[in-house]
């Protein structure tokens, strides 16, 4: 091995224990301060993403929960917007949450916000040019690059609607797992509840298959059947939910997310 | 490697240009829009807004979205700087190809007046530690800075700028001193400095370091923007160490050694970072202030901005 890697390696190892380090790595005070950095930057990395997690779990709890979660899971991409994602599932499994595991579906909704953010734009598809194309299995339509559907495990509609107009969260609705689409046009992002069926077509479509297939395939009686999947081509496209495949940049395509 | 004269070559960037002594802030998002306010405001008057701005590469790299669509208008009014914080050039295990073309692809939609990274590392098998970690200065990480950094200058088609450290610690396996290690990979890769003047005052200051000698042996033609920032003092620890928290003015000691500094090269760009208690524009730009206040005071006599 270098001489180099493993020194590296040694080095993130330190990085992880305050137990005394090797000599050659440095003295002590001064690898507390670069311990210190790594954890504070990651830490305040998820604050900033999850404010409303943040304000559910109580910050201590968050607090604990953050450095023990950057301590195991640090980011594998250095743009810091994209951490977070295993959170999710941390509140998922947490032993001391075992009853206020809807917590996980706030932080879903709180990805899915950030994600579409900084998502591509793109024209969305709409009823008009659906109804204009002559042969739907030569057409491609995608979830529009700044949308993602997310599923939530429990009624948090009103708990995720006091929280953005800034007041104390409630109790959790009568309903229960469903369906969220999170999208942003423009400079806004909204967040929709929608039917299972339309959160079905949306996953279909995100397997970039012709969309005249598509609607065969689910239109059968024993799927979706013609009236439940005309209920959720038309939520999709209501809420600008699709995208002409032509219009979609390459990139996006590597970046966008289907279910989450 | 690449010899220098074929960096000097290179393409370089169409984009504005800096004028002397330009003196730029760091671009945050919750000031934007004040920003492009003040560009569309200025009017060539001094003094209302920044000469350029800094922004960090990494919280760019997006494939849209509104934060994108207002870096791409402060563009068209301001003078930019990249700045990236990810890149890890001191990597044993090399850069991240995927990183690399993040990189490339900013730099190519913005045109910067400058493109800048580090003498430091950050990753290690696919994970990134989010801090400028210190490089050993032996044989083989000169090895890898200098091909990582051609390699960086190959993909983006210009030079860049390495920053010089902020040091926490004291490497008793150096063979290098930092001064001869920078030498070094400026003359193999042809890259210039970022002198980073708070960096230099912090690792002179923690590591018992000579000030005057190191500022003797910077080749200061290399050199192509000057970093100011707070900093603080833990004295918590012993001994008490300076961190480079960029969370408050640049101190006096600072800016005594700008002083110095600047007389080497008058006419580069000078960035003030405040990432930390990150003030309203206006105090900001009451450093941008004092930062001119320091260069007159340098240069009112001697004339030699003129």
């Amino acid at each position: 091995m270098s001489m180099l890697l493993d020194w590296q390696q040694r080095f993130i190892a330190a990085m992880r224990t305050s137990e005394r380090a090797d000599a050659d790595l440095g003295q002590d005070n001064g690898l507390k301060v670069y311990r210190n950095n790594i954890r504070h930057s990651l830490v305040e990395a998820l604050e900033i993403a999850f404010p409303h997690t943040r304000a559910l779990l109580g910050e201590r709890f968050f607090s604990a929960l953050a450095n023990d979660y950057v301590t195991i899971d640090p980011p594998r991409d250095p743009r810091l917007n994209r951490y977070g994602e295993g959170l999710i599932n941390r509140l998922d499994y947490h032993p001391a949450l075992e009853n206020y595991r809807f917590v996980a579906d706030i932080c879903r909704l709180e990805r899915a916000r950030l994600d579409v953010s900084h998502a591509d734009d793109a024209i969305s598809f709409d009823a008009l040019q659906l109804s204009q194309h002559e042969d739907l299995h030569e057409l491609y339509v995608l979830p529009h690059p700044a949308s993602r559907c997310v599923r939530c495990r429990h009624d948090v509609a009103e708990i995720w609607d006091v929280m953005e107009q800034g007041q104390k969260a409630t109790a959790l609705g009568p309903n229960g797992p469903g369906y969220w689409l999170v999208i942003r046009r423009q400079r806004k992002v909204s967040f929709h509840r929608i039917n299972d069926n339309s959160a079905s077509l949306y996953g279909i479509l995100s397997m970039a298959l012709p969309l005249g297939a598509t609607l065969d395939m689910l239109s059968d009686p024993s799927d979706m059947g013609p009236e439940a999947l005309g209920l959720a081509l038309g939520e999709l496209l209501g809420l600008g939910a699709l995208a002409y495949a032509p219009d979609y940049q390459t990139s996006s395509l590597k970046d966008s997310g289907t279910l989450l | 490697m690449l010899p220098s004269r074929s960096i000097h070559s290179m393409h370089q960037p169409s984009g504005p240009v800096l004028g002397k002594g330009a003196i730029g802030i760091g671009l945050k998002y919750q000031h934007a829009e004040a920003l492009l306010e003040r560009a569309l405001q200025a009017d060539g008057q001094p003094g209302s807004a920044p000469d350029f701005l800094e922004l960090h590469a990494e919280n760019y790299m997006n494939a849209g979205g509104p934060v994108q669509d207002q870096l791409v208008e402060l563009a068209r009014h301001y003078p930019l700087s990249v700045h990236g914080v990810g890149l890890s050039l001191g990597s044993a295990e090399g850069i991240d190809s995927f990183h690399l073309e993040r990189l490339n692809t900013l730099v190519e939609s913005l045109s910067p007046a400058l493109v800048s990274e580090h003498l430091a590392w950050s990753r290690l098998k696919g994970q990134s530690y989010n801090d400028l970690l210190p490089v050993p200065l032996i044989q083989e990480s000169l090895e890898i800075m200098c091909a990582n950094v051609d390699r960086v200058q190959q993909r983006l088609g210009r030079q860049i700028l390495v920053e010089n450290p902020s040091l926490y610690i004291r490497l008793d396996i150096n063979t290098f001193s930092e001064t001869d290690f920078l030498n070094l990979m400026v003359e193999r890769t042809g890259c210039g400095l970022l002198f980073d003047v708070n960096n230099a005052f912090i690792s002179a200051s923690n590591m018992g370091r000579d000030l005057s000698a190191y500022l003797n042996e910077i080749p200061w033609h290399a050199v192509g923007e000057w970093h100011l920032a707070g900093h603080s003092r833990d004295t918590q620890a012993s001994p008490a160490l300076y961190i480079d928290d960029h969370g408050s003015p640049v101190k006096d000691a600072v800016w005594q050694l700008y002083q110095r500094a600047i007389r080497q090269r008058p006419e580069l760009p000078t960035l003030i970072e405040w990432d930390n208690n990150v003030p309203d524009l206006e105090r900001w730009m009451e450093e941008v202030t004092l930062a001119h206040h320091h260069r007159h005071r340098v240069f009112s006599t001697a004339g030699a901005l003129s």
